[in-house]
Order: C-alpha cells, then sequence, then structure tokens
C-alpha cells in the first residue's frame, strides 16, 4: 500500500478516483503475474523518453516500475530462502480502475490495457454468473471503441487480443469479423492482422483449420510489403503445407560448424530426428 | 537444449540399428556453439544456421526446440514443439520396430 502511494505522488498522475468515482473495478483477476516485457504500451516507444506522455502513458510507467520493483523483492526473498507470494503483492488491481476512467475517456493505450488485462471468459451460457457477463460487455465495448479510435500498431495489437479471446469471451466469428473491419478500416496494419488470424486458425485441428490458415495467409502475402514479414509467411506457409506427418521431408541441405556439406538425403534409410535448437 | 542428454541416450541404444539424430543449430556465436557441442559430447552433425536463420525462415520455425521424426522412407511421422522425453521414446521405440 505505502509503495504504491509513494510512486503514485512521484508520477504526477492525479488520482482520477479524487474527481468522480471510478465505476466498480471487474471482479476477474489475472490468474498469473506477467513479468515487464509484457507491460510495454501497445505503441512500443520508450515512454521514458517521451516529455509530453499522455495520463495512460504516465500510469503504464508507473506500474511498470511497481511491477519490477515487485520482482526484486521476490527475487531478494527467494535468494535468501523467504516465502514472497507475487499474486498477492501485484500492484495491477490497485490500477485497473484508473486505467478504466481513462478508457472509457476513449484513451487508445487504456483501452488497449484493459482488454489485455481481461481474463478469458469461457463460452455464453444461460445462467452465467453476473460478472462474466459484465467483463464480455465491457470487453465488447472496449474492442468497438478501439475499432473507432485505434489505428496502426495499436489497431493490429487490438486486433491480436481480440483472436485471443476468439472462442471464449468472444466468438470466433466475432473475433473475425472485428479482425475484417479492422483490416478495412486500416490496410497499412492488413498483413500483420491477416497472419495473426491465420495463427489463431492454426490452434484449432483438421483440415477445414489449414485451408483457412493458408488463405489467410496466401491474402497477408498479397497485402504485406515488409521483407522479412513476407519471408515469414512464407515459412509458415511452407510448414503448414509441407512440413505435416505424413508427408515425405522436403530436402534439406546446408553446412555444419566446419562449413562441409550436410544433407538431410544422406540420412536416408535411417530413422532421423531432425531437431532445430540451440544453446541459448 | 535441455533435451541433449536425453537425445544422447537414444543415440547409444539405437544408433547401431540405423537411429541418427541431425541438428539445425541457431545459436549466433559459430565458434562458442561448436566448442559447446564438443563440450556436451554432442557426436551428431549440425547443420549451422544461427547467422542468416535461412533454414529456420525456409521451414516456419519460430518456437525451438522444434523437431521432426523421420522415417527410414524419409517420411516425416511425428513433429515436436517442445519435446516430451517419454512421447520421443515411444515415437522413436515405434518407428525402430517398423520394417
Amino acid at each position: 500500500m505505502k509503495i504504491l502511494m509513494v510512486l503514485m505522488l512521484s508520477a504526477s498522475v492525479v488520482p482520477l478516483a479524487a474527481q468522480d468515482p471510478a465505476p466498480p473495478a471487474p471482479t476477474v483477476q489475472p490468474a498469473t503475474l506477467m513479468r515487464p516485457t509484457a507491460l510495454r504500451p501497445a505503441g512500443g516507444a520508450a515512454v521514458e523518453d517521451k516529455a509530453d506522455a499522455t495520463e495512460a502513458q504516465l500510469l503504464l510507467r508507473a506500474l511498470s516500475r511497481a511491477q519490477r520493483e515487485l520482482f526484486a523483492r521476490s527475487d531478494a526473498a527467494r535468494k535468501k530462502g523467504e516465502p514472497f507470494n507475487e499474486i498477492e503483492a501485484d500492484p495491477t488491481p490497485r490500477y485497473r480502475p484508473l486505467f478504466r476512467a481513462l478508457a472509457d475517456q476513449g484513451d487508445v493505450d487504456a483501452l488497449l490495457w484493459c482488454t489485455a488485462h481481461t481474463t478469458p471468459v469461457r463460452p455464453e451460457r444461460a445462467g452465467e454468473a453476473d460478472d462474466h457477463q459484465a467483463t464480455r460487455a465491457a470487453f465488447r465495448k472496449d474492442l468497438a471503441a478501439l475499432l473507432d479510435k485505434a489505428q496502426g500498431r495499436h489497431l493490429a495489437a487490438a486486433a491480436r487480443t481480440a483472436l485471443g479471446h476468439a472462442g471464449e469471451t468472444i466468438s470466433h466469428e466475432e473475433a473475425d469479423r472485428f479482425c475484417e473491419a479492422a483490416i478495412a478500416k486500416d490496410s497499412s496494419s492488413a498483413g500483420g492482422i491477416l497472419s495473426s488470424m491465420a495463427g489463431r486458425a492454426m490452434d484449432e485441428p483438421g483440415d477445414a483449420a489449414r485451408a483457412k490458415a493458408t488463405a489467410l495467409y496466401e491474402r497477408a502475402l498479397g497485402v504485406e510489403s515488409d521483407p522479412a514479414a513476407k519471408q515469414r509467411i512464407t515459412g509458415r506457409l511452407f510448414a503448414l503445407n509441407h512440413l505435416r506427418e505424413g508427408m515425405k521431408a522436403p530436402e534439406l541441405s546446408g553446412t555444419d560448424f566446419d562449413g562441409k556439406s550436410v544433407k538431410l538425403a544422406d540420412y536416408q534409410g535411417r530413422v532421423t530426428f531432425l531437431e532445430f535448437w540451440g544453446f541459448w | 537444449m535441455g533435451e541433449i542428454p536425453h537425445l544422447k541416450a537414444l543415440v547409444q541404444r539405437h544408433e547401431s540399428a540405423g537411429f541418427s539424430v541431425l541438428g539445425v543449430n541457431t545459436d549466433s556465436d559459430l565458434a562458442k556453439a561448436k566448442a559447446r557441442c564438443a563440450e556436451s559430447g554432442i557426436g551428431w552433425a549440425n547443420l549451422y544456421d544461427g547467422k542468416t536463420k535461412e533454414i529456420c525462415n525456409a521451414w516456419g520455425v519460430s518456437g525451438f526446440p522444434t523437431a521432426f521424426l523421420i522415417d527410414r522412407q524419409g517420411v516425416i511421422r511425428k513433429t515436436f514443439l517442445g519435446i516430451d522425453p517419454k512421447e520421443l521414446d515411444a515415437a522413436v521405440e515405434a518407428l525402430m520396430n517398423e520394417k
């Protein structure tokens, strides 16, 4: 508690709760704590350097600092063999109402934070708990706001979040509709969004899923201009269509550490375990 | 890389009956990777792909380890994203017992 108050003061953010009563925070809590890499603002820019950071960006910075400190304390406790409950000490719940208030004002970073920090809820059915309905409604509302206000990388991030909830908080169809609407709004993100859709399609088993993913990757190739992204998509298409169980392994050749030629074909007649790996 | 001891055991057990491991190494420093392979007692060949990641990109590999178990006729029989040792043992066993 004490740590949070010190940080709030130093971040020079006037807690919105002091001005307007914040809407009730959702009761769902994240089940696991995400380490700092998940906390970067959607734009990916170094918020630290921006002189004209928005309120949401200042909040993100403050929360990021609070969590880094928490992990430092946790690591220190572990070294001493002392118990430390990261979930209990997580400052995120206290920030939720603040992000919620900024999201309700239409701030894109806050909207992205709220949707990214929604715990997926299982599919709708009759008699479902009130807070699941509320979570679902809030999520849908935030997605609609993001479709209206976000563009570029923010819109692509929103699409990825929508896909992450496909089949749970929202249906697959809703997630796909969101993605298609995002692509129609901002063609610059089309390649990335289509790749994300394809990746999500591949989470489901079966031939129909594979056909869907292939079609999406091919659309992505058609609109993608970045050569590195095109290469990645081409590779995934290759894997989808040529690296499946029951298929003849494609040719593979290269050089070893000493520059000597090595070919997969040399292993014909042997049971071979081909492994992509590293010490890193 | 935690799977290395397990792979060494598999090679020791099945090599004479026609089993091989072929690695595609993705470490950025070739010399270090070569040295560590020697230290770890890795006796099998490794294609080096750490500089350009050409092979990884061409095969759409983005998670590691990714692996393919290929039978004597060159057919992919099992794909792995992450390696479950028990699954791998059973799969290798089954293929070694095939004609």
